[in-house]
């Protein structure tokens, strides 16, 4: 290494002795407070209750989903009983047309 | 450690949302926090943000902090993370940026930073070197660059470092070894170009 590159480089590396320290600005403190107080503000409930909520919500989902695959079967008898009324009462139109004549 | 007194009585009132207690562990904590975040990321005004993150996270969390480290070594953790986070996502920025163009949309500032950076710490007649050096220090990988800037900029000793990072101090010595290394071969090439262009 040159003696004047060592020099440099020994120079660059010793800029920061006797940094002193940077201040930031005098209204950060408000600015931090003020963004706690807002986002308290933002949230009326705690998280508690949220997660009661969601956990609910959860809860009446599942128990729809196994309530809806235990009885499918049902749908069906009742589309076919439906339909056998249908059927026996010829209750077909005759016609695609209403109050025809 | 760092001169500081002990902060955790503070850290169980701020816990219980006392805003006094909040305010007189910024005032003895923010010099700490915003040169460290400052000596990260080059700029006074991201490191007043990272600041003001430190600070909620520190509101937020202080009920739960235990005291397995002391309070300043906690501050200093969680100032390095968001740091560290920080530069991440400038540089997930820096790269979307090229995709779409170089300038913010609702301001129109400049994206990418300029390697030139006054540390308003330091006087006048060093500004340029601790310039050159801070741009060097910016491409050590992060753990280099956490143990550099804490032991050599923040002027915590080995073992504080070594706290604050979590690892022996064997590790932070040595990280500082290869950090002093790789910012010797950064700077050597940087003279040859200054010279020789």
């Amino acid at each position: 290494m040159e003696p004047s590159q060592d020099t440099w480089i020994n120079a660059i590396l010793a800029s920061t002795d006797g940094l002193q320290r940077a201040e930031p600005s005098p209204f950060l403190c408000a600015k931090i407070w003020n963004r706690l107080s807002s986002r308290q503000a933002d949230l009326p409930v705690s998280g508690r209750t949220v997660w009661l909520a969601a956990t609910a919500l959860i809860v009446l989902i599942v128990l729809n989903w196994t309530v809806a695959l235990q009885h499918p079967a049902t749908t069906r008898t009742d589309t076919a009983s439906l339909q056998t009324v249908v059927s026996d009462m010829n209750l077909y139109p005759a016609t695609h047309q209403l109050y025809a004549k | 450690m760092y001169d500081l007194a002990d902060l955790s009585p503070l850290l169980s009132t701020i816990g219980r949302g006392d805003e006094a207690a909040f305010r007189t562990l910024y005032d003895q904590t923010r010099s700490q926090v915003f040169n460290t975040a400052l000596s990260y990321v080059r700029q006074r005004e991201d490191a007043e943000e990272i600041t003001q993150d430190v600070y909620i996270e520190v509101f937020r969390s202080a009920g739960a902090f235990r005291g397995e480290a002391s309070a300043t070594t906690w501050l200093y953790q969680i100032t390095v993370r968001k740091s560290l986070d920080w530069l991440r996502h400038q540089k997930r920025q820096k790269r979307f940026a090229f995709l779409t163009n170089l300038f913010d949309t609702n301001t129109g500032a400049i994206l990418h930073y300029p390697a030139d950076f006054g540390h308003p710490g330091i006087v006048l007649e060093q500004q340029e070197n601790a310039a050159i050096l801070f741009a060097a220090v910016n491409h050590l990988p992060d753990k280099q660059k956490t143990a550099y800037i804490l032991a050599r900029v923040e002027g915590l000793n080995n073992i504080e470092t070594a706290e604050v990072m979590s690892i022996s101090v064997g590790a932070v010595e040595s990280l500082l070894t290869r950090a002093t290394e790789n910012l010797k071969k950064r700077l050597a090439m940087q003279y040859k170009t200054l010279n020789h262009p």
